[in-house]
C-alpha cells in the first residue's frame, strides 16, 4: 500500500472564478490506470469531481482524452505505479464544461466542405 | 417560463453508433428532419467501436467466397440461432446484407481487399463460406466513418451528451423522448413523428462485461414503459475468455478463436495446470460452460479466472505474439499499456463475461415495435437472431435492420401529422427527475446503487442460472427500488454525474427485473439461457419467444409463436 497524490484541474466555468489545482491522496495497492485512479476519487473520495467516465475502458473509444502529465494521452491506458505522482488536466484546446470534461467539438472535412458538431446542438457549416 | 427546452423533428433516433447512424442517414436520405441523439459522442459510444474486424455478408462474386448466396446466409442464421429467430426478419438480413456492405464503403469505412479486388472474408464458426468481411481498423473505423456521413447531411441534426431517459406518449403512440443535457444540466423534450430506438443492448448491466459499462438497457427500459413488447430478455450471451483481472483491464476480449490448433494451439489451463479442454476445442458456447462449471468447482486462480497460457502453446510464443498481435492488435495493446503485462509472457485469468444480448424490443420484419410511432434496431432489437448468434452477425443486424427501421420511420412520418405532447405528461417526468435534488434522511450514493445492481446480476443471471439464484437476485432489486427512492445528489447543474447515474438506476432496474423474471418464466434451457434446474431443451412446449407486455397490473410474460417463412424446423429438430 503507497499513497499516489493526484493533482487535478478543477474548474466549474459558471461558478468558479479560476480554475485551481485540487490534490488527490490515493490508497493504492496495486498499478491503476488514471481512469481508475478517477473513478475511485469520485466513488470513495469526492463527488463533486467531474470526468467522462462512460467510455469503453479498452481503449478504443478516445472518448476518456486528458493531458496526462503535460501530454495528451488516454486515460484508460496510462498506468500509474502505487506512490507516484500524477497531474491531470483536461485536453486544453477544446472548452472546458467541468474539470476535465470539455466538449470535444468534432470537426469532419468533406468534400463540401468542413463541419463542426458544436456543443450538444446542430451540425454546422463553417 | 417552461423548465425544459423543446425541440422538433420528423424523426428522431436514440443512439450515436452503428445501428443509430444508419437509421439516421437512411431517413435524412428520404428527406426527414432527423434529430441523432446520444447520451456520450457519436461514433465513439457504445459497443461499435469496440467490435473487432468481422461483419458477415454473402458478397457472391464481389468477395472471396464467391459461392455464397443470401439464401445460404439465411439457412446458416436459422441453423446458428436453433429456429429461434423470426424468419421475416432474418430474411431482411440475409438479403439486404450485401447491400449495406456497399453504402459502408461509400460511407468511408475501409475493408480489406485481394489483389484483384475481391472482398476478403474470413471463415468464423457456423459459416458454411467463409462469410466475414473484414473492416481495417475494426469497429471503430466503422463507427467513425457512419458517424461521419451523418454529420455530412445537413438534415440531420446531432446532439450529443443528451441522455434520454423517457420516451414521450401520447394518445397511444410514441411522440419523442425527454432527454437531460448532461453538459448543460437542462432538461429537453424532443417532438417527434416516429421514434428510432437504436441504443444499443443491455450488457452492461453485469459488472463483468466486455462491452462498454454505459449499455445498461436504454432501450428495454424506454420501451417498456412506453408499453411496447420486449422479447426473449433471458438471452443473455456470454464470451469466455475475457480477462479478470488486472483492474485496469478487466473485461478485454482474450480471443479464444485463436486458440484453434491452426493458429496459436493453445488451452486454458486451471489452478492446478491442467488443461480443461481435449482436442480438438470446444465451439465457444460450450466452452463457456466448461469453464464455468471448471471455476464453480474451484478450481479458478487466486482472481476467480481459469489461466489463458499462451507460454504453453503449440505454436510456442512467438508465433502467439504475432497471431495475437495481429488479430487483436487493439486489445493486445491495451492490455499491455494498461497492466503493464504482456498477454502472451503472462499466463493471465480469463472468465466468461457479458458479451451480447439476444433479446430486447419486440420488432416484424419493417423494423415496427407493437407500438405505434416506436420502431427499433440493432442490438436493441430482440427477436430474428435466435437462442444464439453467430460472430460477425452483430455488425451486419445494425447496417440492414438499421437501414430498414429508417425507411420505416421516415415513412410513418411522412404519412402522419405531430399529434403533439402531453403536458401533464411531460410535467410529471420531469418533476421526478428533479426529485433526487431534495434532501433526504439516510441517503444513497447513486454510484453505490449502480455498483451493487451490476454485481447482483454478474452473481445470479450467470451463464447457468436456477430459480434459487433469480429468486435472489429478484430480491435484491426489489431492495433497491427502495435505495432509489433515497438517493440524493449535490446540487450541480452542469456534468452532475450523480444525475446521469440517478436516472440510469432506474433503467437499469427496469431492464434487470423485466430479465430475471423472462429467466424465470423460461422453465427449460436453450442456447445462452440455461436452468440448472430445468437443463432439458423442451421443443415440444418451449420453442417460442418469451413475450413481456405490459398490463394495466404490471407485465405479463407470455409465449409467443415463431415466425417461420422458407425454412420451418422439421420434427425432432
Ligand atoms: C469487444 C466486442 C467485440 C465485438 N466484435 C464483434 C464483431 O467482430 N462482429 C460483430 O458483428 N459484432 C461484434 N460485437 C457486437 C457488436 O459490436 C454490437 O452488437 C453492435 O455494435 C451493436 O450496435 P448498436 O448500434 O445496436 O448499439 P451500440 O453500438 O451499443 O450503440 C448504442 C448507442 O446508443 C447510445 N445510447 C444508449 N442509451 C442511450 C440513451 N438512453 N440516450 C441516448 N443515447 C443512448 C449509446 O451511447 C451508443 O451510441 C462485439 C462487441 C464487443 C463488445
Ligand atoms: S476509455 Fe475508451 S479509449 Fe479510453
Amino acid at each position: 500500500m503507497a499513497i499516489t497524490k493526484v493533482k487535478v484541474f478543477r474548474y466549474y466555468p459558471d461558478v468558479d472564478a479560476a480554475p485551481y489545482y485540487q490534490t488527490y491522496e490515493v490508497e493504492m495497492d496495486e498499478n491503476l490506470t488514471v481512469l481508475f485512479i478517477l473513478k475511485k476519487i469520485y466513488s470513495e473520495m469526492d463527488q463533486t469531481l467531474a470526468f467522462r467516465e462512460n467510455l469503453c475502458y479498452k481503449g478504443g473509444c478516445l472518448q476518456c482524452l486528458m493531458t496526462i502529465n503535460g501530454a495528451v494521452a488516454k486515460a484508460c491506458s496510462t498506468l500509474i505505479k502505487p506512490g507516484e505522482e500524477v497531474l491531470v488536466e483536461p485536453v486544453f484546446k477544446s472548452p472546458v464544461v467541468r474539470d476535465l470534461v470539455v466538449d470535444f467539438g468534432t470537426t469532419v472535412t468533406t468534400s463540401c466542405g468542413e463541419f463542426t458538431l458544436e456543443r450538444g446542438t446542430v451540425v454546422t457549416k463553417k | 417560463m417552461e423548465n425544459y427546452k423543446t425541440l422538433k423533428a420528423d424523426v428522431m433516433v436514440i443512439g450515436g453508433a452503428g445501428a443509430a447512424c444508419r437509421a439516421a442517414i437512411e431517413a435524412s436520405e428520404k428527406g426527414m428532419n432527423v434529430i441523432m441523439i446520444d447520451k456520450d459522442i457519436p461514433g465513439k459510444s457504445g459497443a461499435t467501436p469496440c467490435a473487432l474486424w468481422s461483419i458477415q455478408a454473402p458478397m457472391g462474386k464481389d468477395g472471396v467466397s464467391t459461392e455464397d448466396t443470401p439464401e445460404q446466409f439465411f439457412e446458416d442464421m436459422v441453423n446458428g440461432g436453433h429456429y429461434f429467430g423470426d424468419q421475416n426478419i432474418v430474411e431482411l438480413v440475409a438479403f439486404t446484407a450485401k447491400e449495406r456492405i456497399y453504402d459502408m464503403k461509400k460511407y468511408g469505412v475501409k475493408f480489406a481487399f485481394t489483389d484483384d479486388g475481391k472482398f476478403v472474408q474470413t471463415p468464423m464458426p457456423g459459416q458454411t463460406y467463409p462469410r466475414s468481411c473484414f473492416m481495417i481498423a475494426n469497429g471503430t473505423n466503422m463507427s467513425t466513418n457512419l458517424a461521419k456521413e451523418v454529420s455530412r447531411r445537413e438534415n440531420i441534426r446531432v446532439l450529443k451528451d443528451h441522455l434520454i431517459f423517457q420516451l414521450l406518449t401520447n394518445k397511444g403512440q410514441v411522440v419523442g423522448g425527454l432527454a437531460l443535457d448532461q453538459n448543460e444540466g437542462e432538461m429537453v423534450a424532443i417532438e417527434a413523428a416516429s421514434t428510432v430506438i437504436a441504443c444499443g443492448g443491455y450488457t452492461g448491466l453485469w459488472s463483468f462485461t466486455d462491452n462498454p459499462p454505459t449499455l445498461i438497457g436504454d432501450a428495454v427500459s424506454l420501451a417498456s414503459r412506453a408499453g411496447a413488447d420486449l422479447v426473449d430478455l433471458e438471452m443473455n450471451q456470454y464470451y469466455g475468455t475475457d480477462l479478470v483481472w488486472p483492474e485496469s483491464a478487466r473485461g478485454t476480449v482474450l480471443l479464444y478463436e485463436c486458440l484453434h490448433e491452426s493458429m496459436a494451439n493453445g488451452n486454458i489451463y486451471n489452478k492446478h495446470g491442467e488443461p480443461v479442454f481435449g482436442n480438438p476445442l470446444p465451439i465457444r458456447d460450450e466452452a463457456i460452460k466448461v469453464i464455468y462449471k471448471e471455476i464453480q468447482a474451484g478450481n479458478g486462480g487466486p482472481h476467480g479466472g481459469l489461466y489463458f497460457d499462451l507460454t504453453k502453446c503449440g505454436a510456442g510464443i512467438e508465433k502467439a505474439k504475432e497471431i495475437y498481435g495481429e488479430m487483436t492488435t487493439k486489445q493486445y495493446r491495451f492490455i499491455e499499456e494498461a497492466t503493464g503485462f504482456n498477454m502472451v509472457d503472462t499466463p493471465l485469468e480469463v472468465a466468461p463475461a457479458s458479451h451480447y444480448q439476444l433479446g430486447g424490443v419486440y420488432i416484424n420484419e419493417k423494423c415496427e415495435t407493437s407500438m405505434p410511432g416506436l420502431f427499433a434496431c440493432g442490438e436493441s432489437a430482440g427477436n430474428f437472431l435466435g437462442d444464439n448468434r453467430l460472430a460477425g452477425s452483430a455488425l451486419c443486424d445494425t447496417q440492414t435492420t438499421g437501414a430498414k427501421a429508417g425507411e420505416t420511420a421516415a415513412a410513418f412520418a411522412k404519412d402522419s401529422s405531430f399529434v403533439g405532447l402531453d403536458k401533464a405528461q411531460l410535467d410529471s417526468m420531469i418533476g421526478d427527475a428533479m426529485r433526487y435534488f431534495e434532501n433526504k434522511a439516510g441517503a444513497v450514493k447513486s454510484s453505490d446503487l449502480r455498483q451493487g445492481i451490476r454485481e447482483a446480476m454478474t452473481k445470479y443471471v450467470s451463464p447457468y442460472r436456477s430459480e434459487k439464484g433469480l429468486t435472489a437476485a429478484k430480491n435484491e432489486m426489489l431492495n433497491y427500488s427502495d435505495d432509489l427512492k433515497k438517493i440524493q445528489i449535490l446540487p450541480i447543474k452542469k456534468r452532475n454525474t450523480g444525475w446521469r447515474e440517478a436516472l440510469e438506476a432506474e433503467i437499469m432496474l427496469d431492464t434487470a427485473k423485466l430479465i430475471i423474471d423472462s429467466a424465470l418464466f423460461r422453465k427449460e434451457s436453450r442456447g445462452h439461457h440455461f436452468r440448472e434446474d430445468y437443463p432439458e431443451t423442451d421443443n415440444k412446449n418451449w420453442r417460442k419467444h418469451t413475450l413481456v407486455r405490459k398490463t394495466d397490473k404490471g407485465f405479463d410474460y407470455s409465449l409467443k409463436d415463431i415466425i417461420y417463412t422458407r425454412m420451418p424446423p422439421k420434427d425432432g429438430e
